[in-house]
């Protein structure tokens, strides 16, 4: 048992620190940050997208022959925790491109990795992730967008929807109805690759409730896909889907962002006086803080042991959905209690007069009910634990 | 960053398991919940035959320098079996001290003892005020030629009624700070002076109201120095609370593990209670619980182990801990439904011993307070 950071390690959590106080304005934290999916914050995303690219970031952990430098998959995780506290545009692109590259490695020929790994290195190629329909949600196996083999081409039909970031996509994985006549489910779906220029795709943005449109829903209308686009076995994209929820579920993350509103708070309480006596004298208060701390510690060490789980090459599964249940509930709980302790001005959004914290905690407070269901809803991570982690049977 | 055990701590584990499946089942647990002594010698002096006492000692005291990391995760076995022994007294409340305080005599005369087994020891710590704090202290001690004299009444005493000698923390001097003026006093429980009065307790473990009638202590039973004493317990603290954090682990991995069989062997509506999401949540949050009580006390009594600064760690720990376990037993108890709670099931020993464990050392509201101070409030 260790539980300490090599000083390697240290040194490029260093490394990542020193980068993003030099990409990220001084205030980005508090109040600096454009607003979500404005033409500001475009602009400055794509570039800092793209200045994580130039670090070598993205493609770090590939083999050397695509591009990659094999470094340790704890690096990875480091990233991503630093990324998070300091909430770096667009993470959810981070995200996708690490699933999208391990679909590539894992599942790609040598074809489809030549092609499309580079892009993915660069931070400039966008991906999106075509996995829900509007009927198929929790239950991934049901997915109803056909895929139908003309000899070259699959002719794809159908709606998929959650494809988040799809208006600025350049790409989507998505797995599709391929062989809705195989004996078992699970042998239905094949792993497609999508240009989303083909003729016959349009994107449809929704907005949800704190005002950002880049959720979206994805129509295909007698879509073109080459066979070249197929990655895996056929009949095999469901397994494929498996493996990359798990990348999803698992990221240090989960630790990191409640920590740094943890410490916005801490300063902030102890800043703020109500009749004369600081907000940190309260015993509610201090037993609120308190317990959000604990609770941030026991989700680090839940984080951490799903890095070392993964860089030990055991099984994800369970451990990764743990993480993601605790992690998303936790965040939600942080982010309630931050309110709590706000009062009144609980209730400003970024950018108006008097909003504490800059209307930050108010603007988690409105997208995080997501967290709880993006990914994997709370429950079927609770199921996949009881199954998978436990040996209940299943239903 | 490493989350596996060393191959050391693996075979000191599964010895611990495998001698613990033999030689202390439930019956065993139950018949020392109404035996007079709450332990049994025999099992006692196996304990000692596998060199459980002497873990952290150094050799030269006839132990085998372990770490207490090490030590955690043989107590981890110890409340996963239930393990009704005088060990955490004897070992970590006053071995511990001794080790960290003692003269090169009182160590020789004890830690050898405590390492075969043959010396048992408790702490006489807290007081009718049932503050863990310094100020609680109001237990006099006086010196008198030679000797102290002690008066006063201890309460919450472990195993005093088996113990070979007392870890006394009593007041010698009112000084300006409460923490000051503290001494401890090694005590043989044969002086004269000194009556028990046994407690009834929710774990039916053997607790005891201490009361010290000017009762006689030779100056040179003093561990550490004349009214320095409090720095001792106040090392001592974190190892205590990390060993029954430690004990609790051990506890709700085992209720888990009750529970998730029985879920998969109950037949209700034609099948498994286990196949119902409803038990499978319940389940699946006692795993969360139970990774992250285990992985808290770990990293805490790692960096213990490792000499690092761990305070915040340790209540950390403490806080989460004490409540996760009450929280397991509660939903393993839900999922067993009525067998639960019939004396004859093995579940109701561990809810009722995880409200001790939770007490012990410092409850969860406690030890918030100390992390909101560590954390700048």
């Amino acid at each position: 048992m260790d539980f300490r950071f090599t000083e390697e390690q240290d040194a490029f959590r260093q490394k990542v620190r020193g980068f993003l106080a030099k990409e990220l304005p001084s205030d980005w934290l508090t109040g600096g940050a454009p607003e979500d999916e404005t033409d500001e914050w475009w602009k400055f995303t794509q570039r800092f997208l793209k200045r994580i690219g130039e670090q070598g970031w993205i493609s770090a952990t590939w083999p050397k022959e695509y591009g990659g430098q094999e470094r340790p998959t704890w690096e990875d995780a480091i990233l991503g925790e630093e990324l998070a506290y300091w909430r770096a545009p667009a993470q959810d692109y981070w995200f996708r491109w690490k699933m999208i590259s391990a679909l590539l490695l894992n599942f790609g020929n040598d074809e489809q990795k030549r092609r499309h790994l580079p892009g993915i290195a660069s931070g400039q190629v966008y991906w999106c992730q075509g996995f829900s329909e509007p009927g198929a949600g929790s239950d991934l196996g049901g997915c109803q967008v056909k895929a139908q083999d003309k000899g070259d081409y699959f002719l794809v039909n159908g709606q998929k929807i959650w494809t988040t970031g799809a208006h600025r996509a350049h790409w989507c994985f998505a797995p599709l109805l391929s062989d809705p006549d195989a004996p078992k489910r699970s042998r239905m779906l094949s792993m497609f690759l999508v240009d989303m220029k083909s003729p016959g795709v349009t994107v449809r943005r929704l907005e949800s409730l704190e005002g950002v449109a880049h959720l979206c829903e994805t129509f295909f209308d007698d879509v073109k896909v080459p066979k070249e686009n197929l990655v895996g076995e056929r009949g095999r994209g469901w397994l494929a889907a498996m493996a990359l929820v798990n990348i999803e579920r698992s990221g240090l993350g989960f630790a990191s962002m409640p920590q740094k509103i943890l410490e916005q708070l801490v300063e902030y309480v102890k800043e703020t006086k109500v009749d004369g006596v600081s907000l940190s004298q309260n015993p509610l208060i201090r037993r609120k803080l308190a317990e959000m701390a604990i609770e941030i510690q026991v989700c680090r060490l839940l984080a951490y042991r799903v890095a070392w789980v993964q860089a030990t090459n055991q099984d994800v599964t369970s451990v990764g959905a743990i993480i993601k249940l605790f992690g998303s509930e936790l965040m939600q709980r942080v982010v309630a209690t931050g309110l709590e302790i706000l009062g009144l001005y609980a209730q400003l959004v970024p950018g108006s007069k008097g909003a504490k914290l800059a209307g930050n905690i108010t603007r988690d407070y409105m997208w995080n009910l997501s967290l709880t269901i993006a990914g994997g809803t709370s429950e079927i991570q609770r199921i996949i634990i009881a199954t998978q982690g436990l040996g209940l049977p299943r239903m | 960053m490493d989350f596996a055990l060393s191959e050391e701590q693996e075979m000191l584990r599964n010895s611990a398991r495998d001698f613990l499946t033999k030689e202390c089942p439930k019956t065993l647990v139950r018949q020392m919940e109404t035996d007079e002594k709450g332990y049994s010698p025999a099992m006692w002096k196996g304990m000692s035959d596998l060199g459980w006492m002497g873990l952290v000692f150094p050799e030269q005291y006839g132990g085998s320098g372990m770490t207490f990391l090490d030590l955690s995760i043989l107590i981890e076995e110890l409340g996963r079996a239930l393990a009704p022994s005088p060990f955490l007294p004897t070992v970590v409340y006053c071995g511990l001290p001794i080790l960290a305080a003692g003269t090169e005599e009182q160590k020789k005369q004890f830690l050898p003892g405590i390492a075969k087994g043959d010396i048992i020891m408790t702490l006489a710590l807290t007081e009718p005020s049932a503050t863990w704090d310094a100020g609680g202290i109001t237990v006099k001690a006086t010196a008198e030629g030679d000797d102290f004299v002690i008066s006063g009444t201890k309460l919450f005493v472990h195993d005093a009624h088996i113990a070979n000698y007392f870890l006394v923390v009593a007041r010698t001097k009112e000084g300006k700070r409460k923490e000051d003026g503290i001494t401890l006093f090694l005590v043989d429980t044969k002086s004269p002076g000194i009556k028990l009065n046994p407690l009834k307790t929710i774990a039916s473990d053997k607790q005891f109201e201490v009361v010290f009638n000017k009762v006689k202590v030779p100056k040179k039973n003093i561990l550490g120095k004349l009214d320095h004493g409090w720095s001792i317990i106040q090392n001592l603290v974190p190892r205590a609370t990390l060993a029954q954090c430690a004990y609790m682990v051990g506890g709700a991995q085992q209720v888990l593990e009750m529970t998730v069989n029985y879920a998969k062997e109950r037949v209700q509506f034609g099948r498994p209670i286990g196949s119902f999401q409803a038990i499978q949540h319940k389940c699946a949050n006692m795993a969360t619980d139970v990774d992250g009580s285990r992985f808290i006390t770990y990293q805490a009594a790692w960096k213990l182990s490792e000499g690092m600064d761990c305070g915040l760690e340790v209540s950390m720990a403490k806080a989460w801990v004490s409540e996760a376990y009450r929280r397991t037993c509660a939903e393993g108890h839900q999922i067993h439904g009525g067998i639960g709670f019939i004396k004859d099931h093995d579940m109701q020993l561990y809810y009722r011993r995880a409200k001790a464990s939770e007490l012990a050392f410092g409850d969860a509201d406690y030890h918030r307070e100390l992390v909101a101070q560590q954390i700048g409030l």
